[in-house]
C-alpha cells in the first residue's frame, strides 16, 4: 500500500476549535465610524493540522486570533457575538478560566519578543506560573521545548544567557518554544515571520510542520506563499468577512470565489 | 546649490555646533568650579578621623561621626517610607486605572507637590509629626517629612518607567497564563527597574542635601542617636549652623565636601549598578 504523506489525514470528525457566527466590533475607535472587525465567521479547525488565515491587512485576522485566547478583552475590548468552542467547550462561558484557556492556547506575536531574563527562565516562565516545579522536570521541559523549535543546538551551552541578546529569528523560535513548554493544544501565530529574513522564516516553517501532530497551529500570514507551503487548510478573510475556506490545495488551485483568486494571484493585497 | 548659499549654510551650521559646545563647556566648568572651590577650602581637615570622631566644642574641632550616621539614617527612613508608597501609587495609576479626570487630578496634585518649597514641607512636618502626633524633634519626624517631599519625584519617575514597558510584553505575560498581578510583578516591574531606580537615587540625593525641612523636624542635636525617636543633626544642617552661627567656616567647608562626596559616590554607584544590570 502506498501512503501519500503529502496529503493531510486529520481527524475530521471532531474539530479542536470551532467558531459559530463570530462577530466582533471594537468599542473604542479614535475618529471615524465604528466598523465591525469580524462579521459572522464560522470555522472548524481540526487537530493535527496547520490552519492558515490569509488576507490583506485590516481584514480581521489578528482580532480573530486574539479572540481565541481571550487576549482581545484585555487590550482592546469590544462587543462579541457568536461562540467559540475548544473541544466542544464554550471558552467564553463563566466556568472557563481565561488563564487556564491561555495555557491551552499558546500565542506568538508578530515582532519577536524575549523576556528580559535568561533563556532558561523564558522557557519555564509559563510552567512555573502554572505551578510546575522541580529542577529535573523543568530541565526536561526546556530541552524538549527548545528541541521542538529547532533552537536547542544553538543555545544548549548558554541557557543562562539573557534572552534579549538572541537574534530576531532565534527570539521568534524562543517564543514558540516558550509557548510549547505549556504543552498547549493549539498554537496561534500572528504573522510570526513578518520581521524575519528568509532563512529564519524557513526555520519557523520547519518548526510548524514538526510540531503540528502534537500542537495544532493557526497561522495568520500576509504571505500567501507561506500558507501554500505549510498549511493543510487555509481560510481567506477580506474586510472582516470569511470569503472562503478549505484544504489549501483546493483553495490555491481551484478557488470558488473570484476575490480569493484575485488575492492569491496578487491582483490586490 | 549656488556656492554663496552653501557657504551661508556652512556658517550657520558651524555657529550652532560651536554654540552648543560652548554651553556644554560652561556647564561642565561651573560644576568643576564648585567642587574645586569646596575642596580648596575644606579638604585640609578631611581624614579618616574626621569621619569617625565626635564633634568637639560645638563643632569647632573633632569630626562628624554622629552627624554622618544621622544623615544616613534619615535617608534610609525617608526612602523606606517613600519608595513603597511612590511605586505603589505609580503602579496603581498606570496599571489599574483608566485614564480619566481622577488620574489627571492625582498627577496634577503630585506635580504641584513637587513644586512646593521644602521649607513649607518642614513647617507642615513640624505641625503634624513633631507637635500634633507628638513625635517630637526626631529622625522619624524628619524621615516622614522628607518622604512627603520626595514622594512626587518617585511617583513621577516610576510612572514614566512603567509606562515605557511595551504593551506587547504585558500581552505576552497574559498569553502565558499569568494573572494581572503576576504580569505587573514578574514582567513590568523587572523591566522598569532601571527607571525606577534612577528616580529613587534622585530622591536620595535630595533627601541627603535637604536642610530647611530637617531643621524643623529633626532638630539640631549633635549626640549619636540611640533610636529613631531621638533628635539628630544632618550634615547639611550641621554645615548651615557652623557657617550661620560663625562657629567654624573651615569645618563647614569640610562637612560640605563630605556631603558632596557622598552624593557623588551614591550616583556613581547607581550608574555602575544600572550599567551592570542592563
Amino acid at each position: 500500500m502506498i501512503i501519500d504523506t503529502l496529503q493531510p489525514t486529520p481527524n475530521t470528525d471532531h474539530p479542536l476549535l470551532k467558531t459559530e457566527h463570530l462577530s466582533f466590533t471594537y468599542r473604542f475607535r479614535l475618529g471615524g465610524k465604528v466598523e465591525p472587525a469580524l462579521t459572522d465567521i464560522s470555522l472548524e479547525i481540526f487537530p493535527g493540522t496547520v490552519y492558515a488565515i490569509i488576507g490583506p491587512s485590516r481584514s480581521g485576522k489578528s482580532t480573530f486570533l486574539r479572540l481565541i485566547n481571550r487576549l482581545q478583552e484585555i487590550s482592546n475590548p469590544g462587543d462579541m457575538e457568536g461562540k467559540i468552542f475548544l473541544e466542544n467547550k464554550d471558552i467564553y462561558s463563566d466556568d472557563y478560566d481565561p488563564n487556564v484557556l491561555r495555557r491551552e492556547v499558546g500565542f506568538t506575536f508578530d515582532k519577536p519578543q524575549a523576556l528580559d531574563m535568561s533563556i532558561y527562565d523564558n522557557i519555564v516562565f509559563g510552567p512555573r506560573l502554572a505551578g510546575i516545579s522541580g529542577k529535573e522536570k523543568l530541565d526536561e521541559l526546556v530541552e524538549e521545548s527548545l528541541n521542538a523549535a529547532f533552537l536547542w543546538d544553538e543555545v544548549k551551552d548558554r541557557l543562562t544567557m539573557n534572552a534579549t541578546r538572541l537574534s530576531g529569528g532565534q527570539k521568534q523560535r524562543l517564543s514558540i518554544a516558550r509557548s510549547l513548554a505549556l504543552k498547549p493544544k493549539l498554537l496561534l501565530l500572528d504573522e510570526p515571520c513578518s520581521a524575519l529574513d528568509p532563512i529564519s522564516t524557513a526555520n519557523i516553517e520547519r518548526t510548524l510542520l514538526a510540531i503540528k501532530s502534537r500542537t495544532t497551529c493557526v497561522l495568520v500570514t500576509n504571505n500567501t506563499k507561506q500558507a501554500s507551503r505549510v498549511a493543510d487548510f487555509t481560510a481567506f478573510f477580506l474586510m472582516s468577512k470569511l470569503i472562503e475556506s478549505g484544504p489549501t490545495t483546493k483553495l490555491f488551485m481551484n478557488p470558488s470565489d473570484q476575490r480569493t483568486d484575485d488575492f492569491i494571484s496578487g491582483k490586490f493585497g | 546649490m549656488p556656492p554663496e548659499s552653501r557657504n551661508r549654510n556652512l556658517f550657520w551650521n558651524n555657529l550652532f555646533i560651536n554654540m552648543s559646545m560652548l554651553t556644554t563647556l560652561a556647564v561642565a566648568g561651573l560644576l568643576l568650579a564648585i567642587i574645586l572651590y569646596l575642596v580648596y577650602h575644606g579638604a585640609e581637615k578631611i581624614s579618616l578621623d574626621f569621619f569617625l570622631a565626635n564633634p568637639q566644642d560645638l563643632g569647632r574641632s573633632g569630626g562628624i561621626f554622629p552627624i554622618l550616621i544621622s544623615t544616613i539614617l534619615l535617608g534610609i527612613v525617608s526612602l523606606a517610607i517613600a519608595v513603597p508608597l511612590g511605586i505603589g501609587t505609580a503602579i496603581f495609576l498606570t496599571e489599574y486605572t483608566k485614564e480619566g479626570w481622577t488620574t489627571t487630578l492625582i498627577r496634577f496634585g503630585a506635580e504641584c507637590l513637587a513644586g512646593i518649597p521644602s521649607i513649607i514641607f518642614g513647617l507642615f512636618g513640624f505641625g503634624l509629626f513633631v507637635v500634633t502626633l507628638g513625635m517630637g524633634w526626631s529622625i522619624i519626624s524628619g524621615g516622614l517629612t522628607l518622604a512627603c517631599m520626595v514622594l512626587p519625584t518617585i511617583i513621577r519617575t516610576s510612572e514614566e518607567a512603567i509606562k515605557s514597558v511595551p504593551k506587547v510584553l504585558r500581552d505576552l505575560g497574559f498569553s502565558l497564563g499569568a494573572t494581572k498581578s503576576q504580569v505587573v510583578w514578574q514582567i513590568v516591574l523587572p523591566q522598569a527597574r532601571n527607571g525606577i531606580f534612577t528616580g529613587v537615587i534622585l530622591a536620595l540625593g535630595r533627601v541627603l542635601g535637604e536642610t530647611a525641612c530637617v531643621i524643623f523636624t529633626t532638630g539640631i542635636s549633635m549626640e549619636m542617636p540611640t533610636s529613631l525617636f531621638d533628635s539628630a543633626r544632618s550634615m547639611s544642617v550641621h554645615f548651615y549652623l557652623l557657617a550661620r552661627e560663625g562657629i567654624s567656616m573651615e569645618m563647614a567647608y569640610s562637612t560640605s565636601v563630605a556631603l558632596v562626596g557622598m552624593v557623588l559616590i551614591i550616583n556613581l554607584g547607581a550608574n555602575f549598578l544600572i550599567a551592570k544590570k542592563a
